[in-house]
């Protein structure tokens, strides 16, 4: 917001002494006159605070990711301690490039990897599987029962006799498409995780387990031997290695957005300044969060670049009347008190206008969304200090350099004639208040959110690429998944329905039969490619120990028999169902994991609960709980999301048409000042099914945000344009003046905020990049929004015919 | 089960579900539970559904053209077109099916668990319901109780026999077990036989039953996994080397003794041959009614479930795994026939002399037979 008031009660002061050290408000008059306690306090501070920042801990938390209130996650939370095989596995396939799988050297290789992973901290050494664990067995059934032994033949030794027994193995324990691939180029290593370090009794560091996986396994990769790595430890731990890079990009947004800020005053001293405290803003930022608990994770790693960019771009504002001041030849001491005076109460309610934006994001139920707005708020609360104490107190000592500051005086006259395109669009923009330019900019304006209105349709939710939606489709752990999905058949994306009974009830014919019901019911789905559970792990169990005859691939209603079925499929498969044999999964491999695949399978599995429940049978002691599985909670997520969006509209745009009513008094100002941002909203909106963005967690607070900043640059424009249209002038004229005064502020905040987030765009976390995008689109279209419709909007709205008041109404 | 060769005795297996089956627990939860019978497999029909023809059939049976495989959860599908083109029949039940028997290309029988059995009488179109758990209940119930009352002690022994294994019932009014085959001599004899011993016989059709479990000669309840007919005699075969023989006009079973002590999942039976097989690629051939035996060297690690006459002497031997072979000798020489190996082959039928039938865990498929040298 500007306050640029002419103020004629701030005279030319050309030396501090003649200065009235008592003049100001008391809050001014304590921090001038006390500024060496002052500086030394904030220095304190930034070493205190900065020592905390460093110790700030850097982590991916996948269930702050999530809505806790959505009554499925709160099934999966539940639920969570009794499937501990439910995702947290690590998969690591070893592909032999160059033939198959019955290569000695292969083999060596394999139980290199298979050793080196044995050792590492966090591996449930217990189930973990592969070619050389003994823990793999085959099983034949003779007339006088079932033989079978492990199928790494306990006598290997690479010669071809022991080869071919291992051959003959795996083809006899069946795990060609589970253990080994189906082209028999690859095998597999599967191994469940722990939840702690059993070293240290520590829950376990994800991001140390999976650089252990790059630097003890990974390196094993070369020309004959490939190396594939999934599961959801990697995941975590590539996030928290993406973290770690997108920090390095906070350089190349402060090295940008200072070469904005450069351009702007055109004085190095200045510019080094406000850099320096925007850094500071952000270093007590971080101080705070770590004092506060918080972690920097894939969301909040993006705060400190907003405060950044937001402490930046404010604080430019206040070079422009010290510059000017000192120009006219005021003393620098003198100038920034002035400063302080012409601007604390107007960047104090700027910047509570810009907490209000953030706040509002906390009535979204997903904890990092939480997060975001309270450290964000936290933030624009540190730059109070930076912004509007420090940058006025170290002024006074600095000051800035002669040419800028003539410069500025220069520009202000007018004697600089524009040279360049930008230069002269620029003079001719307030030809917009025009009747004839104003209706043609309208009219473009609403062709463009026309065309934008229909492509939004099309708008999904949710993620749209397949493998792990966290990291870009090109990433290495995608490619990976790509492989593994390929040569093993199973997809990704699990969706998990949670069958609960009393204690041993899984064991019952009525629980597994309806637990078959189910899935077969999802298995109608084209989604589905085919489901996992007990009650299909029991027909084939029974088929097994009924000599394999397919006549027993069957739930019988013998439960002697589905006991002993149970039983069996325990020991064969532990994560089948939890010691208790009362919580049990049914996974359904997806397709893919698109929004209406979810949703579809969502609603199969939920009629499904409708019809058990319609029929009466409420004394039934089987649920089944939606939802688990990564598929599974993307399904509940996509539903808060949807429910999210409408809420955050209103919020956002209510706290802010609220604001602007308070600024401006004027109902038809506001109109103004929102209608432009309500254009960037589709627009926005259009721009992500063009560049396939989904609506999702992460592009929920981009709308937010972007609204939340980009009335700034209304209330700029305008607070400027109707203060000089009351004092009776043009609207025209109003526009020029308020162009002149703080168009250049507007452009600044534009494009600093912008250099601010377009880093993310590299990011190696895909979510992080569609953030990057969107937003960067929204700061930029919302200040070209302003500065063209602004105009327009008023020659309708804001001209009043007769010479006078402005209509209040 | 994690170090060391192991060997279980799968008698041992058995006699364990009977211990854990009496757990007082799991039976109170068992009984309390059949409150949600609206979804019981005999309480509703088949869903039509094109996953029925993804469906793991594990019988198939054919008539000419007409071809009808039966699978889990009352999925029967029917082609008349020697297979090429599949349909789903209307079902009244929702139980596992076993087997499947068609008598010419219009009437046929199938059975299944929960003590199904179905006939149609338009090619596999539409079936109905013949028996169930709750009527094979009330039949052995009303034969074994009469029969014990009046002091008959074999029924009585039966009678036990049948109050343990309802103890084991997850529904106390159905009879739990299934039929694993079905076959009828003529239009109007037939049995159904199944686990643990368990026979049905009816003389007029399918109107009336009599079970016939104590004729048998099968005191130890072992499983009947087939029957088979040359025309003048009757054969069942099941665990353990089981083979019974019941002459036209007897009612009672005589034993006919193998060399083999694994379980025979089928058997063909022709005048002058008669063949058995089952687990790990047992084949057994007898050309003097039973009295001596030789085997076929298959060669294969896996069961042979299927034995099928092609035409004159040919027969054509499939195993579980996909292996194919085709004899004329009765067994003597087998010749491999390549046909694609796609993994596990649940049942088989001819189609003709020349298209073999084969059922898999993703659904049916056929496949031309490579020309007989």
């Amino acid at each position: 917001m500007a306050g640029h008031k002419e103020n004629s009660a701030m005279p030319v002061v050309r030396d501090a002494a003649d200065f009235d050290r008592r003049s100001g408000n008391i809050l001014e008059r304590f921090i001038f006159n006390n500024r060496v306690i002052f500086l030394v306090a904030c220095l304190i501070a930034t070493v205190f605070l900065g020592f905390s920042a460093t110790r700030i801990h850097v982590n991916a938390n996948f269930e702050r990711m999530i809505p806790l209130g959505s009554p499925y996650i709160q099934n999966y939370l539940e639920n969570k301690k009794e499937l501990p095989g439910l995702g947290n596995t690590i998969r690591i396939v070893v592909e032999n490039k160059k033939g198959d799988i019955y290569d000695p050297e292969y083999l060596e290789v394999l139980r290199k990897v298979n050793d080196t992973l044995y050792l590492i901290p966090g591996v449930d050494r217990s189930w973990m599987k592969s070619l050389w664990m003994p823990i793999v067995r085959w099983r034949e059934v003779t007339e006088d029962g079932i033989t079978g032994g492990a199928v790494m033949p306990a006598n290997y030794n690479g010669s071809p006799a022991t080869v071919e027994a291992l051959r003959a193995n795996v083809a006899k324990a069946g795990i060609v498409g589970k253990l080994v691939s189906k082209d028999l180029r690859s095998s597999m290593i599967v191994t469940p995780m722990l939840d702690v370090n059993p070293q240290t009794g520590e829950p376990l560091n994800y991001g140390v387990f999976a650089d252990d996986l790059e630097q003890k396994i990974r390196v094993l990769e070369n020309d004959r031997i490939g190396i594939h790595i999934v599961g959801f430890a990697k995941v975590v731990g590539d996030l928290i290695a993406g973290l770690r890079e997108v920090m390095m990009f906070f350089a190349v947004s402060v090295a940008v957005a200072a070469i904005f800020v450069y351009l702007y005053t055109r004085c190095l001293r200045s510019t080094i300044l406000l850099v320096t405290v925007a850094v500071i803003g952000v270093v007590w930022l971080l101080g705070l969060m770590q004092l506060l608990g918080y972690e920097l994770d894939p969301y909040s790693i993006l705060v400190p670049f907003l405060i950044f960019a937001i402490g930046l771009s404010h604080g430019a504002q206040k070079m422009n009347g010290i510059i000017q001041d000192i120009g006219r030849g005021t003393h620098k001491y003198v100038a920034a008190r002035y400063t302080f005076r012409r601007l604390f109460m107007a960047g104090l309610t700027a910047l509570l206008a810009n907490i209000v934006g953030f706040a509002v994001l906390v009535i979204i139920d997903i904890p990092v969304i939480r997060d975001l707005a309270i450290t964000t708020c936290i933030g624009v609360s540190v730059l109070v200090f930076t912004k509007l104490v420090l940058i006025p107190v170290t002024l006074s000592y600095i000051g800035v350099s002669e040419s800028a500051a003539r410069r500025a005086i220069e520009e202000e006259s007018g004697t600089v004639a524009p040279r360049t395109v930008i230069g002269r669009l620029w003079a001719r923009l307030d030809v917009l208040t025009e009747r004839n330019w104003a209706i043609g900019m309208i009219s473009v304006a609403v062709l463009i959110t026309a065309v934008s209105t229909v492509v939004m349709k099309d708008l999904r939710i949710g993620d749209l690429d397949s493998g792990a939606p966290e990291l870009r489709p090109e990433s290495r752990y995608n490619q990976d998944n790509a492989y593994i999905t390929a040569n093993y058949g199973l997809s990704s994306d699990q969706f998990v329905v949670i069958m609960k009974t009393g204690a041993e009830g899984c064991r019952l014919y009525d629980s597994l039969r309806q637990m078959d019901d189910l899935a077969w019911a999802l298995r109608q789905d084209p989604g589905v490619q085919t489901t996992t559970s007990l009650a299909e792990s029991v027909r084939s169990v029974s088929s097994a120990m009924f000599e394999g005859s397919p006549k027993w691939l069957a739930l019988s209603r013998n439960q002697a028999i589905v006991d002993a079925s149970v039983s069996a499929a325990m020991i064969a498969t532990p994560d089948i169902t939890n010691q208790g044999c009362s919580v049990s999964p049914l996974v359904a491999y997806l397709a893919d994991h698109k929004a209406d695949t979810l949703s579809r399978v969502l609603k199969i599995a939920e009629d499904f609960n409708l019809q058990q429940t319609a029929s009466g049978s409420t004394e039934q002691p089987v649920e089944f709980l939606l939802a688990a599985g990564s598929a599974g909670i993307e399904a509940a997520t996509n539903i808060e999301v949807q429910k999210s969006i409408i809420t955050m509209y209103l919020a956002v745009y209510g706290a802010t048409a609220l604001l602007c009513l308070i600024t401006f008094k004027s109902i038809r100002a506001t109109i103004v000042a929102l209608i432009p941002l309500v254009m960037t909203t589709i627009i926005c909106k259009a721009l992500m099914v063009w560049l396939g963005i989904g609506l999702k967690v992460a592009t929920l607070p981009v709308i937010a945000v972007g609204v939340g900043v980009g009335v700034d640059y209304a209330l700029y424009l305008l607070s400027v344009q109707i203060a000089v249209q009351r004092r009776g002038d043009t609207l025209r004229m109003a526009y020029r003046r308020s162009l002149d005064f703080t168009g250049k502020v507007v452009a600044l905040v534009g494009l600093t905020m912008a250099a601010g987030v377009i880093t993310w765009a590299w990011s190696p976390i895909k979510f992080q990049a569609d953030m990057g995008i969107l937003l960067t689109f929204m700061f930029l279209w919302n200040m070209l929004g302003a500065l063209v419709l602004i105009p327009a909007l008023s020659h309708f709205l804001l001209n009043p015919k007769p010479r006078g008041a402005l209509a209040t109404a | 089960m994690v170090t060391g060769d192991f060997a279980v005795k799968k008698r041992f297996i058995l006699a364990g579900l009977a211990r854990v089956a009496t757990l007082p627990l799991v039976l109170a939860l068992a009984s309390a539970s059949v409150a949600g019978a609206s979804a019981d497999p005999l309480a509703s029909g088949a869903p039509i559904t094109a996953l029925a023809l993804r469906s793991p059939m594990v019988s198939i049976a054919s008539q000419g053209a007409r071809v009808v495989a039966v699978g889990p959860r009352g999925y029967i599908l029917f082609s008349s077109n020697g297979g090429k083109d599949w349909r789903q029949a209307t079902v009244p039940v929702r139980a596992d099916l076993t087997a499947v028997h068609l008598r010419d290309a219009r009437n046929g029988w199938a059975v299944g668990h929960d003590g199904v059995v179905l006939r149609t009488d338009n090619g596999g179109e539409s079936w109905t319901r013949v028996l169930d758990g709750r009527s094979v209940l009330e039949i052995l119930n009303r034969s074994y109780e009469a029969r014990a009352a009046a002091g008959d002690t074999v029924a009585a022994r039966v009678k036990g026999e049948i109050e343990r294994l309802m103890a084991q019932s997850a529904s106390p009014d159905v009879m739990p077990n299934p039929f694993l085959d079905v076959l009828f001599s003529d239009a109007s004899e037939g049995f159904v036989i199944g686990a643990f011993g368990l026979v049905l016989c009816t003389r007029d059709g399918g109107k009336s039953w009599e079970p016939w479990i104590e004729r048998a000669e099968n005191d130890r309840r072992l499983h009947f996994y087939a029957a088979a007919s040359d025309g003048a005699s009757l054969y069942f075969a099941g665990e353990q080397g089981l083979l019974r023989r019941l002459d036209k006009g007897n009612d009672h079973f005589t034993t006919i003794e193998t060399p083999y002590n694994g379980t025979f999942f089928g058997v063909h039976a022709a005048p002058g041959l008669l063949l058995a097989y089952g687990l790990r690629g047992n084949a057994w051939a007898s050309e003097d009614g039973g009295a001596s035996w030789r085997k076929i060297e298959t060669s294969v690690e896996a069961s042979i479930i299927a034995v099928l006459p092609a035409g004159g002497t040919r027969l054509i031997l499939v195993s579980q795994a996909g292996h194919v072979f085709s004899t004329t000798d009765g067994g003597r020489t087998l010749v491999a026939l390549q046909v694609p190996r796609q993994g596990e082959v649940l049942a088989a039928t001819l189609v003709g002399t020349n298209d073999l039938a084969l059922t898999r865990h993703g659904g049916v498929n056929l496949v031309t037979l490579p020309a007989a040298r």
